[in-house]
């Protein structure tokens, strides 16, 4: 495996194992803050269950997102050294403002982990909600040091010299692209988090379907992961449009669309040969590419064939991506779609076992998104790291025997992950002896007093 | 200048509290390594689990503050000592997560809790000696940017008699302000007894360690002793610090909290300052008797300002809620954890 290969896989892998931690770091505090409040509002102790419940899985979630993205900071240099002395000054400042975000949440979740019953309740309440703010801070702060490498604004570049002068931080950070991709991420997160959450807890109530704890559970999850399932297409579709402006040749490779051409096509499907420029197997529905792009049927979109053959993104990669978000993303809307109207019209429904079927298969799918979106983004801007100035291959660090830090992420990220899924498995499998509320079923009364007493954790 | 200062200052700073505060959670781990009693694994799970994260933000602080405000070093510093620095990270993974893990696995289970716990104590031990590597090897002066062979690029700075040596000091330190600051963490004697007694070996390690330091300097060519009585400040600092030591040691026999707190912090800030004030304005010592000098190293004027802003606007948020944490849970760890 060449150095660079294994550079780039392991930025890929380092990131994408990150990016599932952030997600849950950004959506799992509102979840928890919903139940919460509503303990709080109405006294009803399987909300109170439910928010300590989940507090603990996070609090694991948590670390190993704080562990992993040490880890990104530092690959930024061990990995792209130049791109780093470069960019690095221009680019950095969403990263500074990242250090307060990520500070204020750390603390917030230490108050909120380890306050109840310390703090007053309010407050307590809120340091909870500002773990979800200043998650969620972070998270766009970080896309829009990304979208910078989309689309570089806040510098003068000299291609001759190869310098970089009259920089501009805060124009660099507010980038053509930031809005975009941080709303179409916070949104992935919720999404991504809320389907992943209730997914977990319908596929628990297929055996127990009575079961209060896990039937709230759900619900405060396909609330949250429904609602922002429901933006997603229509932030896709703003991103798409301006994708299409910014990077033509990343949309061309999206839509393995190799011909310039009027009322063009949108291709759902189909197996793309880059060599002949041939799709297979595909469906065409005419012209609606150059709406979805440019809001027009017959407006021409630039194709692959208008790009140099050295600047062009890997197509199939970026193609199959990009299938797989778009299917996943509608899939989901369709369930939200069917959660809202059960809930609405047909309650009854929401014990069936083939909806709450249903809402487990979908525990992945948001996360799937997730992962092909931002291999749509990062392998559709190749072979760029900073879009039309510096190639990836200029970027990287000139250290031999990258592989071998490759294998190693590899092998540690898997084990993590095996870990981390046990964990889970751990926590799941003592509820029922932790938290009283777990026995009672969805028509008890529903104010039953907690009497199991709380099993004080040792250390 | 205003503004280089300024970042330069919150650079130190988070690498100071990184050292006193992320150094302590450090050694909390080392200090278990060659014996450990249940109670005391206990209080330091109390001690640093509400803390932890913010600690070792101060490190993601001082990384984001040298890509951003010190380019240049940031480049060298990943490529020439890329091997520590990937390790150092291996470290910071395992025992992160082994930490959390034990803390937070729903089944407490014997056999499990003593993989963790084995897990977290080396994982702590790789950490702060391959921080200690990476410090060593900044101011020795092996690193070579135009080195062609993997040995003299990759392996020389850091592979060497002193880093390694700096790296034990940083080890020993870390564990000694750990144990300092455990004592005053729980009111059962036996427990304080036992931390007063670590702390009284990791003190004597870190003494003997720094000699060590010394004669390895020596051996690998890097005038230490020289530089450090070349400026009037650093003997000062020196000299502080070895006045101190007596006193540090009788503090801690009497099991005096605070004060012992108090002196090993300082101590602390005596050692690195007086590192500093030698280096000044050197931040890495290069092969060919150069060096990579922070002024020089630095990044546009503009970026300077908005950093130095957005550190200075952090801080107002930052320092208020810590204050906050760390008084909710002062002293008295939480006894029901979630
Ligand atoms: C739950 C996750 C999820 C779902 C359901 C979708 N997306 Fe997405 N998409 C992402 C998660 C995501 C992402 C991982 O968050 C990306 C990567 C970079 C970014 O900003 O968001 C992304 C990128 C991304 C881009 C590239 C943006 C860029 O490079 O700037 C486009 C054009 C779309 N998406 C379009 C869509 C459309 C039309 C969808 C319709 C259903 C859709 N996405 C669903
Ligand atoms: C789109 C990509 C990313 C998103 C949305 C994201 C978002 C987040 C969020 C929400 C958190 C806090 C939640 C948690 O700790 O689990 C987090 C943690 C962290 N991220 Fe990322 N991140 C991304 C990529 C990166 C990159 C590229 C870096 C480094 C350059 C990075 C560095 C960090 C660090 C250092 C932490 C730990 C913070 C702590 O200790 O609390 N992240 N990230
Ligand atoms: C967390 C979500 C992200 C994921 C899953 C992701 C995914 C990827 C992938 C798949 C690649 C490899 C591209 C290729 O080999 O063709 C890559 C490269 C890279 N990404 Fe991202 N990315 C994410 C966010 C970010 C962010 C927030 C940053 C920086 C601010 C970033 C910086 C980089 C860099 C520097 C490279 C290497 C250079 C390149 O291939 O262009 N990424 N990432």
């Amino acid at each position: 495996m060449g150095d660079l290969l294994a550079a780039r896989l392991q930025m890929a892998f380092s990131l994408g194992f990150h990016i599932i931690f952030a997600c849950v770091g950004m959506a799992m505090p509102f979840l928890m803050a919903i139940a919460h409040w509503r303990y709080i509002k109405t006294g009803d102790a399987v909300y109170k269950d439910l928010s300590k419940a989940w507090s603990k899985g996070v609090a694991i979630f948590f670390a190993t997102g704080a562990v992993s993205g040490t880890v990104l900071s530092f690959e930024l240099g061990l990995l792209w050294p130049e791109f780093m002395e470069h960019a690095g000054p221009i680019f950095g400042m969403p990263f500074s403002l990242e250090g307060t975000a990520f500070f204020i949440e750390a603390i917030a979740l230490g108050l909120f982990l380890y306050g109840w019953g310390k703090i007053p309740k309010w407050i307590h309440w809120s340091s909870g909600l500002v773990v979800g703010i200043s998650g969620v801070a972070s998270g766009i702060l970080v896309v829009a040091a990304n979208a910078w490498m989309n689309s570089p604004t806040g510098f003068d570049y000299d291609p001759l010299t190869n310098t970089y002068s009259n920089i501009d931080p805060i124009a660099a950070m507010f980038n053509p692209a930031w809005f975009t991709q941080a709303l179409h991420m916070i949104l992935a997160a919720f999404t991504a988090t809320g389907f992943a959450v209730a997914g977990v807890h319908a596929f628990l109530l297929i055996r127990k379907p009575a079961n209060r704890f896990h039937q709230q559970a759900m619900r405060i999850a396909l609330l949250v992961g429904g609602i922002a399932a429901f933006l997603q297409p229509i932030s896709g579709d703003i991103s798409a449009k301006d994708v299409a402006v910014r990077q033509p040749a990343k949309l061309a490779a999206m839509e393995a669309h190799f011909h310039t051409e009027e009322y063009a096509g949108l291709l759902i499907g189909g197996i793309p040969n880059e060599e002949t420029g041939e799709v297979h197997y595909g469906i065409k529905i005419p012209g609606l590419l150059s709406f979805l792009a440019h809001g027009d049927f017959k407006q021409e979109v630039m194709g692959l064939d208008q790009i140099p053959e050295d600047e062009r993104p890997p197509v199939a990669v970026t193609h199959f991506a990009f299938q797989i978000m778009v299917g996943a993303g509608t899939f989901l809307m369709m369930v939200a779609f069917l959660y809202f109207f059960a809930q609405k019209f047909r309650p009854r429904w929401l014990g069936h076992k083939n909806f709450l079927w249903l809402v487990a298969l979908s525990t992945p799918l948001g996360m799937l998104a997730v992962e092909a979106g931002w291999t749509v983004t990062e392998v559709g801007r190749q072979p760029w790291i900073i879009n039309g100035i510096m190639r990836t291959k200029e970027a990287v660090t000139p250290m031999p025997g990258i592989q071998y830090s490759f294998y190693t992420v590899v092998v540690v990220y898997t084990l993590l992950a095996v870990l981390v899924s046990w964990l889970m498995k751990r926590q799941v499998q003592t509820l029922a002896q932790n938290y009283d509320s777990m026995d009672e079923e969805i028509d008890l009364s529903q104010n039953k007093a907690n009497t199991k007493t709380e099993v004080i954790e040792e250390l | 200048m205003f503004m280089y200062i300024v970042v330069l200052s919150f650079l130190l700073l988070s690498l100071l509290l990184y050292a006193l505060l992320g150094g302590a959670d450090f050694g909390a781990g080392v200090i278990q390594l060659l014996s450990t009693t249940p109670k005391a694994e206990k209080v330091i799970g109390r001690a640093i689990g509400p803390i932890w994260e913010a600690n070792h933000m101060w490190l993601v602080i001082a990384v984001v503050i040298s890509f951003m405000g010190f380019p240049a070093i940031f480049k060298v510093v990943s490529t020439a000592l890329h091997i520590p620095v990937f390790i150092l990270l291996l470290g910071i993974i395992f025992r992160g997560t082994a930490y959390a893990f034990k803390h937070y696995d729903a089944i407490k289970d014997e056999k499990s809790q003593l993989m963790y716990q084995r897990v977290f104590v080396w994982g702590s031990l790789v950490s702060t000696l391959f921080i200690g590597i990476t410090f060593g090897a900044m101011s020795l002066g092996k690193i070579d940017p135009n080195a062609t062979d993997f040995y003299t690029g990759y392996i020389a700075p850091w592979f060497n008699f002193f880093s390694i040596s700096v790296g034990f000091l940083a080890t020993a330190l870390f564990a000694f302000l750990a144990a300092v600051y455990l004592i005053g963490e729980n009111e059962d004697p036996e427990v304080k007894e036992f931390f007063i007694a670590k702390a009284w070996k990791w003190l004597l390690a870190s003494v003997a360690i720094g000699v060590v330091v010394f004669v390895a300097a020596y051996v690998d060519g890097l005038p230490l002793f020289n530089e450090l009585i070349s400026s009037p400040l650093s003997i000062v600092a020196v000299a502080l610090a070895s006045i101190l030591l007596p006193f540090l040691f009788k503090t801690i026999r009497q099991g005096k909290v605070v004060l012992a707190r108090l002196m090993a912090g300082a101590q602390t800030v005596l050692i690195l300052g007086a590192w500093l004030l030698v280096h000044y304005p050197h931040a890495i010592m290069l092969s060919n008797g150069g060096s990579l000098d922070l002024y020089d190293s630095r990044a546009p004027d503009a970026t300077l300002a908005v950093l130095g802003w957005a550190l200075m606007l952090g801080s107002l948020f930052i320092l208020p809620a810590l204050g906050y944490l760390y008084v909710v849970f002062k002293g008295h760890g939480p006894e029901e954890t979630i």
